[in-house]
């Protein structure tokens, strides 16, 4: 794995996460490059949206950061999407009194005055085709919508940025199974345009058949990683699925 | 004058003032949405409208420049009160930042004390002429201008909000300023940004008032109050709500005053305020009480 | 935090200091400060003990001091009360004031406190100006009798200034007293999360407002002895701005440390009278007041800005007067709390011990709960599982009141509960824990037990301040660490609670429910953010709490831990129940397996 800090659009090494005098990640190292789809498994309490947040500098870290190409002595998360790295956060975090395509506009925020607008109005339309649900309700308050489309509002916001890599936190929380199947359907598209996306889920079920590469995270630490394939058919993973759990591999 | 001649003319004088307690409580909104700041200097930055406005016209400058200027320094003055005394201990406690704030109008008042003294300070009308009747009051131009104006600003306000990318990016930092960094935003600037807004709508408020009622430097702290009652009544957070609380609040402040005895009249708005409190408190209580949903949600 | 010897040592110090004050200034310069940093610390430490331990702000303090001063000139001058009959009677009617207009405030949550102790001010500061007749109107009243006793009359600046500083002395032994009580917990506890101190039984309105009342009663008493002191009463000194000035006393000080009180007015009052002096001889005497405010709100701005916790912490941490030493730290825990008891069992309901009748919350648009039923018998252990936003944690809250249902009732016992507010459910036998541990990260560890006591224990607001609760915290205290015991936290005791890692995070929040004695025990989650030890120990504590006659809820995540311990098991999906049973029924359930479990999960 160490070739991969290179190229890689994220790379992360021995990242330290406390909040008070509680460890919340230990020593986690990972990567993601180019065109990748990676998956961060777990159950709740693992430490999967601490590591996200850290990333993008939302939480104080230890460890080495490198966002698209560039170590980051301290993240900031106004600076992580001028990098290129957009999070798309746990709960969605919608600016719920706004319109749907207000959401999406502050998506681009820091495109505007940089790149035309027809540029930005272009990609609003993107969205809006790879999630058409969402093209009756543009004018509606985002907190109006279901739970399900407020994802996709989630995620519309984050790929407004234009990101190279895009950081999913639990996309399929409290999502409908049919829910969920649009979304994965969705998300192979992203893919299929060539964006690199970093996803965390509860859902390893779901994700597992998305992603290339995974990480399974136990209490703060990466207990396992390898190919999704491979992973998918660990017996001791499998039992994860249940909440069973597993010691860390020598 | 019959009963329902004074009414009207309590009415429509309520009306004006409130309007005046509005632009003040729309600044507290603007402040208080994006720094959770409760700011008690409010009221100095009408103050140091009306004084420079006052003082400038006096010197020969032209009115609606005068008013610019004055606008202007006070919008500086916000920014820059933020900049100095509430940035460096963003992150200390609401009851802390209070009392900043309580320092800041200490200093500020002293500071138009300086300058101004104690004296009264008068502006001429923005327009001369008579009284105008409107249906049965009697309403100076002044007047009128006072809510004129404050309708144009209120729907410039309005547009900056709901048309700019910036005034979006503003209410975006006040819904969720985790997720407004997530997308980039500067949630520094943008609170420099809700103190020029609130310094702005309170000078503003200043060089309105001043025809009617001249300047003081010790004229902000009862002004500033008055709005945040209109803030508090329409929730702390929501524009229009806390617009239509003030002009309520003007309105019943001006009809007891009027009705009962105008020595009374801060004691009747304020005993007005105490009932509401009260009777919004006991009809939570006849619903039972369970703790607040808000905190309960997942 | 016991005191430590320097700490005593320096109270001493200043006890002396103050006692022979008035000789060692006589004749240079006027007592009168001293008695008037006496009369507004008194306030100060009520609005202290509102702001630091109720968590309450009051801008209208001085309303009540001058509630006090006119109460007492009033019924002297009018009515013809005597001053000592008077004194009381100005202190009972500015609490009585304040706990009518708290009362009602407190039950709402927020800044309205504020606002009604701004009105009140403002309105007295009106009344007192224009009811001529019984105020004397902006000129106010003269010739109040001084405060005597029998035929010892208490006048002159030396009488007074002992007995303010008696007063204050007095009231910094009841606060303090009060801050070290069941009652100062409880208020720590109220301070820190509403929430979690409702579930295990606190009424947050109650202690609010009783501290209100407390702080009222003490603006109260100085503004009697004031106006005796002086025999003269004018509304100025009670307007608005001195409530401010008195909350600026409070937070300069440090709203924490009840002596802070008094060293934040005595630094504002010198710091003002010194301006005052000093300006004039510096600048000359025409621009003094000027400079004074200015100069005055920008020392205050840089002190609270340098130092928002106010000059009382960083100065005890100069003077090293802190004791690291918590209090209870060496308590032999009561052995075998968690022994078998009858009484829970004793019982059986014939239609469930908690029963659950069409129960449904809606969130705006969503239906986190909808039309569920469900009921569980007396001992036994009931699963709730499903996806995540099936409704469990929601179905957490509407039972233990912390959510009101939009639909649907909730039996305890055959008691109808869903209408009562989540103190009274904790006070009936409804015990709970979070999904985020909800404990009290100002208190101890043990001390976080012992709230948990709270409706064990009977010590009132009074005998609190009095200190007479002293025998009952130490039985608590041994009480609350055998819980600590049981789940292996008595090592930990002495130490912050936020200070524990997550999995002592959750111990606590058990060991603290465990101490109500609860009848049913809701479980949110428990084992998540657990390492593999650290569950299977908590496997043998539920079964041991079962056995102890608690009936126990548990909402997991950990399926497997679930199928292991639950006795039934109730499968929620979107919020309705799609199946109940044994977990051997559940597991093989068709609607279970295609909801939720998936079809691997059974291969």
């Amino acid at each position: 794995m160490n070739d991969a800090s290179e190229g890689a659009l994220l790379h992360v090494e021995g990242l330290e996460v406390a909040y008070g005098q509680v460890q919340a990640v230990r020593g986690v190292s990972l990567s993601v490059g180019h065109h990748e789809v990676v998956a961060v498994i777990g159950a709740n309490g693992a430490g999967k949206t601490t590591l996200l947040r850290a990333l993008v500098g939302l939480l104080p870290s230890r460890g080495r950061i490198v966002l698209g190409g560039r170590p980051v002595a301290r993240p900031s998360p106004e600076d992580t999407v001028r990098l290129g790295i957009s999070l798309v956060p746990e709960r969605r975090q919608l600016f719920g009194s706004m319109s749907v395509s207000d959401n999406l506009l502050l998506g681009a925020y820091h495109r505007i005055g940089q790149e035309p607008r027809a540029a930005i109005d272009e990609d609003q339309h993107r969205v809006l085709a790879l999630f058409p649900a969402l093209r009756d309700r543009a004018a509606s308050p985002a907190r109006t919508l279901s739970g399900g489309m407020q994802q996709m509002v989630a995620i519309g916001r984050g790929l407004m940025a234009r990101p190279r890599l895009l950081l999913l936190d639990e996309p399929l929380l409290g999502l409908a199974p049919l829910v969920i199947a649009d979304m994965l359907r969705a998300f192979a598209q992203i893919q299929q345009l060539g964006q690199s996306i970093l996803i965390v889920e509860q859902n390893a079920k779901a994700v597992l058949g998305l992603a290339a590469r995974a990480y399974v995270l136990e209490a703060g630490r990466v207990v396992r990683h390898g190919r999704a394939t491979t992973l998918a058919q660990d017996p001791a993973l499998r039992a994860a699925y249940l909440g069973g759990h597993i010691e860390p591999a020598s | 004058m019959t009963l329902t001649q004074q009414l009207a003319q309590f009415i429509a004088s309520g009306i004006v003032n409130g309007t005046i307690y509005a632009l003040l409580g729309l600044g507290l909104v603007a402040i208080h949405s994006v720094t959770r700041v409760v700011n008690v200097a409010q009221g100095e930055f009408a103050a140091l409208g009306a004084l420079l406005a006052s003082t400038l016209v006096a010197r020969g400058m032209p009115l609606s420049l005068a008013a610019g200027v004055a606008v202007v320094a006070a919008a500086a003055a916000g920014g820059g009160v933020y900049r100095t005394g509430i940035r460096p201990a963003r992150d200390a406690g609401p009851l802390t930042l209070l009392i900043i704030t309580i320092a800041l109008h200490l200093a500020l008042k002293g500071l138009l004390l300086l300058v101004w003294g104690t004296n009264p300070y008068g502006l001429r009308p923005f327009t001369a002429g008579p009284p105008l009747r409107i249906l049965s009051a009697v309403v100076t131009r002044q007047s009128l201008w006072v809510v004129g104006v404050t309708a144009v600003a209120l729907v410039v306000l309005y547009l900056f909000f709901t048309h700019t990318i910036l005034g979006k990016s503003l209410r975006a930092c006040a819904v969720n300023p985790t997720a407004a960094r997530l997308m980039g935003i500067r949630v520094e600037r943008m609170s420099t940004l809700a103190w020029l807004i609130a310094g702005a709508l309170g000078g503003l408020a200043g060089v309105l008032i001043t025809p009617l009622t001249l300047a003081t430097y010790d004229m902000g702290l009862i002004l500033g109050l008055k709005g945040f009652v209109g803030v508090v009544m329409a929730g702390m957070s929501s524009y229009p709500w806390t617009v239509g609380a003030c002009i309520l609040f003007g309105v019943v402040e001006s009809l007891g005053a009027g009705l009962i005895s105008s020595n009374y009249r801060d004691g009747i708005a304020f005993g007005v305020l105490v009932a509401a409190l009260l009777w919004r408190a006991l009809s939570v209580l006849r619903g039972g009480l369970i703790v607040s949903e808000e905190t309960a949600q997942e | 935090m016991i005191p430590t010897r320097r700490a005593r040592l320096a109270a001493t110090i200043a006890v002396v200091v103050l006692a022979i004050l008035p000789y060692a200034v006589a004749g240079r310069i006027s007592l009168s400060i001293f008695v008037f940093i006496g009369l507004f610390s008194l306030i100060v430490i009520g609005l202290s003990l509102l702001a630091g331990h109720a968590g309450q702000v009051s801008l209208g303090q001085a309303a009540f001091y001058g509630l006090g001063a006119y109460i007492a000139a009033i019924s002297t001058l009018r009515i013809g009360i005597p001053p000592w009959l008077a004194l009381p009677l100005a202190v009972s009617g500015a609490a009585g004031v304040a706990y009518l207009l708290g009362a009602p405030i407190f039950v709402l949550r927020g800044h309205f406190l504020v606002l009604g102790t701004l009105g009140l001010n403002v309105v007295m500061d009106v009344l007192v100006r224009n009811v001529q007749s019984l105020t004397g109107g902006p000129t106010g009243l003269t010739g109040i009798p001084p405060l005597s006793i029998g035929s010892l009359m208490i006048a002159g600046d030396r009488a007074y200034y002992y007995l303010t500083w008696t007063f204050v002395f007095a009231a910094l032994w009841l606060g303090r007293n009060l801050v070290s009580s069941r009652v100062g917990r409880a208020l720590a506890a109220v301070r820190s999360s509403e929430v979690a101190a409702a579930t295990v039984g606190i009424n947050p309105a109650f202690y609010k407002s009783r501290v209100f009342a407390a702080s009222a009663a003490l603006a109260g008493l100085a503004g009697a002895l004031y106006v005796h002191y002086l025999s003269f009463v004018s509304p100025s000194p009670f307007a608005f701005n001195f409530s401010i000035d008195l909350l600026v006393m409070s937070v300069l000080g440090g709203i924490y440390q009840l002596p802070g009180a008094v060293a934040g007015t005595a630094i504002l009052t010198v710091l003002r009278e010194a301006l005052r002096t000093i300006m004039p001889r510096v600048l000359g005497s025409g621009a003094s007041a000027e400079y004074e405010i200015v100069l005055f709100g920008v020392l205050l701005a840089v002190v609270i800005i340098f130092s928002p916790a106010g000059v009382w912490p960083p100065l005890i941490k100069v003077l090293r007067l802190e004791s690291a030493r918590p209090r209870w730290a060496q308590v032999a825990p009561v052995a075998g709390v968690l022994a078998k008891s009858s009484s829970s069992l004793a019982r059986p309901e014939p239609t469930g011990l908690l029963r659950v009748e069409g129960l449904r919350k809606q969130f705006g648009g969503l239906l986190a709960v909808d039309d569920l039923s469900f009921h569980v018998q007396a001992g036994e252990i009931y699963g709730i599982i499903g996806p995540n936003g099936a409704g469990k944690t929601t179905a957490f809250n509407l039972i233990s009141g912390v959510l009101r249902p939009t639909r649907g009732t909730v039996y305890l016992r055959g008691r109808k509960i869903s209408d009562l507010p989540a103190y009274r459910r904790a006070a009936l036998g409804v015990g709970r824990t979070f999904q985020t541990p909800n404990v009290f990260p100002d208190l101890t560890v043990l001390e976080n037990v012992m709230v948990g006591l709270h409706r064990l224990t009977t010590t009132s607001f009074t005998g609190a301040m009095l200190g007479l609760g002293r025998r009952e915290d130490t039985q608590a205290a041994a009480q609350a660490a055998g819980y600590l015991a049981a789940v292996g936290l008595l090592d930990h005791a002495g130490l912050p609670a936020g200070a524990l890692p997550f999995g002592g995070l959750r111990l606590l929040e058990l060991a603290r429910a465990l101490a109500m004695h609860p009848i049913v025990l809701l479980l949110d989650e428990p084992a998540s953010g657990l390492t593999g030890a650290e569950r299977a120990e908590l496997v043998r504590l539920i079964r041991r709490i079962r056995d102890t006659g608690t009936t126990v809820l548990l909402v997991e995540h950990d399926v497997g831990l679930v199928m292991e311990v639950a006795d039934r098991v109730l499968v929620l999906n979107y919020g309705r129940r799609i199946a109940d049973g044994t977990p051997r029924v559940v597991r093989n359930d068709p609607r279970v397996i295609a909801a939720y479990l998936g079809e691997e999960a059974v291969s």
